[in-house]
């Protein structure tokens, strides 16, 4: 099954949601002319990252995001961020998957991170499901940020055969006292590079650009095809928009020349995690 | 050990692209340097004059009398260069007015320089439309060798997360000429001053421990175990940690539900008029 994903690296002003709901709109029907399938927006791409105390004046339940994008979702899949203000109040960092007018999986951030620089723990609550989904194209899944940092949320997925992850974050830049390359994103490929390999999977992974009080962040945005080659890279730190097309089928010859899927034995993990959590 | 090598092509572009993201978002068209002729100030003006455009630039020099005017020859010299306005205020009327009335020693007197100069810049980017770029490295900004409310004041700080080795890196990258990289950093504040000698240790040196204290967390012990002078180490700790106030904002104590600065938390950015 082939899918066109577009990959939308986007800046976004912090706080002004009618203002992004535009940048989105705009993005998506140039997606459209380019007759993608699928467009993929960075992690809280409708309200922008540090909302800090603004957190509870933008956060919207996630049928309002439909609402926005009810029409143009009948053209197009799409995948972006927002705060959310779940059934329980709780405010949550989500990705909603949105397709022909239908609300097809909503990934809560489940590792928000809360150290140094990051404070988003701070202002909103756990996720606590990993769950792949059913697209037109095939099965998908989807993790926010610091989420794929730990290799355990990216494993879960290669677990259910989730076929394409659609990785999304605003990642900042960091490690740049060096003569040649960017710390984080070398460390972010190399991640990407193994987890798409091992995995078996296509990793479409977006990162947001732009500047929060001095912020700034890293852009980088790639898709990775099974064998963890890189299929596009956008630049980093500057908004940029490309379109791809992917051939799913390939994931079949790779699990093939190396069936690691065959071998893997859920027992033997989950009676070892049980063994690990007891001990 | 880290030699504070910078990718000079990702940090040229990735400043630029701040200052130009900052305008936008200050709404204002024109920056406005205070510019001494020293290598902080001109590096400022060159990445501000590729982010904004020359017409976008305005240079403020304000020498005190005949102690600026080298500063002023090389702040004219640097705004024939780059193509910038410049404009050139001598501080010593206002200054001196202030120190018939007011008895002072070299610090109060470096102090309240840095604060007119302040107040001048500010004006003009007022009388501009402008927002004030400031010079401040993060060699200075981490020791506290700069005024509170003088030249730390300022809109943005382009350079603040550049030690002053690094400065030197980045501008000798983008073609500043010899006649700015080998001039001997001073605030010249009186004649012969100069910064290492006031400080008391070579910038090489400086930025080194102050890298292995900030950068990579190391304690004073773990710093000298590298290789450092004892006395020179816990010096720069000590300075570190006594200009702590420089970088925050002033306390407030708490009365309310949300005070600012403590649990009234919104970055600058944040635009949400509902």
């Amino acid at each position: 099954m082939k899918i066109k994903v577009s990959l939308a690296q986007i800046n976004t002003k912090l706080g002004d949601l009618s203002s992004n709901i535009k940048i989105h709109e705009n993005y998506i029907k140039k997606a459209i002319e380019e007759k993608s399938n699928l467009i993929v927006f960075p992690e809280l791409s409708l309200s922008g990252y540090y909302l800090l105390d603004g957190t509870i004046e933008v956060s919207l339940k996630r049928e309002k995001i439909l609402e926005f994008f009810f029409d143009l979702s009948q053209k197009i899949d799409i995948s972006l961020g927002f705060p959310e203000i779940g059934e329980d109040y709780v405010t949550y960092i989500s990705q909603i998957y949105l397709s022909k007018g239908k609300i097809l999986h909503v990934h809560r951030k489940v590792y928000p991170p809360n150290h140094g620089m990051f404070e988003d723990l701070k202002f909103f609550g756990k996720g606590k499901e990993i769950k792949s989904f059913v697209t037109n194209f095939g099965k998908f899944g989807m993790l926010i940020c610091r989420d794929f940092f730990h290799p355990s949320l990216a494993l879960l997925h290669y677990l259910q055969n989730t076929e394409l992850l659609i990785l999304t974050s605003a990642i900042p830049v960091r490690g740049s006292y060096r003569e040649e390359g960017v710390g984080i994103y070398e460390s972010t490929e190399k991640l990407l590079s193994i987890y798409s390999l091992r995995f078996h999977t296509f990793i479409v992974f977006v990162n947001r650009v732009g500047f929060e009080e001095g912020i700034p962040f890293m852009g980088g945005s790639m898709v990775k095809d099974p064998t963890g080659k890189t299929l596009v890279s956008l630049p980093l730190i500057k908004e940029d928009f490309k379109t791809i097309e992917i051939e799913l089928d390939e994931i079949k010859k790779e699990i093939f020349n190396l069936p690691l899927r065959r071998e893997e034995d859920i027992d033997i993990i989950l009676n070892n995690l049980k063994e690990i959590k007891n001990e | 050990m880290n030699d504070l090598k910078l990718n000079l092509e990702f940090t040229k572009d990735l400043i630029i692209s701040f200052i130009k993201e900052e305008k936008e978002k200050i709404g204002l068209k024109k920056g406005i340097i205070p510019l001494s002729g020293g290598i902080d100030s001109t590096l400022v003006a060159y990445l501000s004059t590729m982010s904004l455009g020359n017409e976008n630039v305005l240079v403020v020099n304000m020498p005190y009398g005949e102690l600026g005017k080298k500063g002023t020859e090389d702040s004219i010299k640097i705004s024939q260069i780059l193509n910038i306005g410049y404009e050139i205020i001598d501080i010593k009327p206002i200054i001196d007015n202030y120190f018939q009335i007011e008895k002072m020693d070299n610090l109060r007197k470096g102090n309240f320089m840095a604060r007119v100069r302040m107040a001048i810049v500010f004006d003009k980017a007022k009388k501009y439309e402008g927002f004030v770029i400031g010079c401040s490295n993060k060699s200075e900004l981490l020791i506290g060798y700069s005024t509170w409310y003088g030249d730390m004041a300022a809109s943005i700080l382009p350079i603040g997360d550049l030690y002053k080795t690094q400065v030197y890196q980045l501008s000798k990258f983008l073609n500043i000429p010899d006649f700015i990289l080998s001039k001997v950093p001073s605030a010249e504040l009186w004649i012969g001053q100069t910064d290492e000698g006031e400080i008391g240790i070579s910038y090489n040196e400086l930025d080194k421990i102050l890298y292995l204290l900030v950068d990579k967390r190391m304690s004073v012990d773990e710093v000298i175990k590298e290789g450092f002078d004892i006395e020179r180490v816990k010096k720069v700790k000590k300075m570190v940690v006594n200009s702590q106030f420089k970088r925050r904002f002033p306390p407030i104590p708490k009365l309310s539900d949300r005070t600012i600065g403590i649990d009234y938390l919104y970055f600058k950015d944040y635009k949400n008029y509902d």
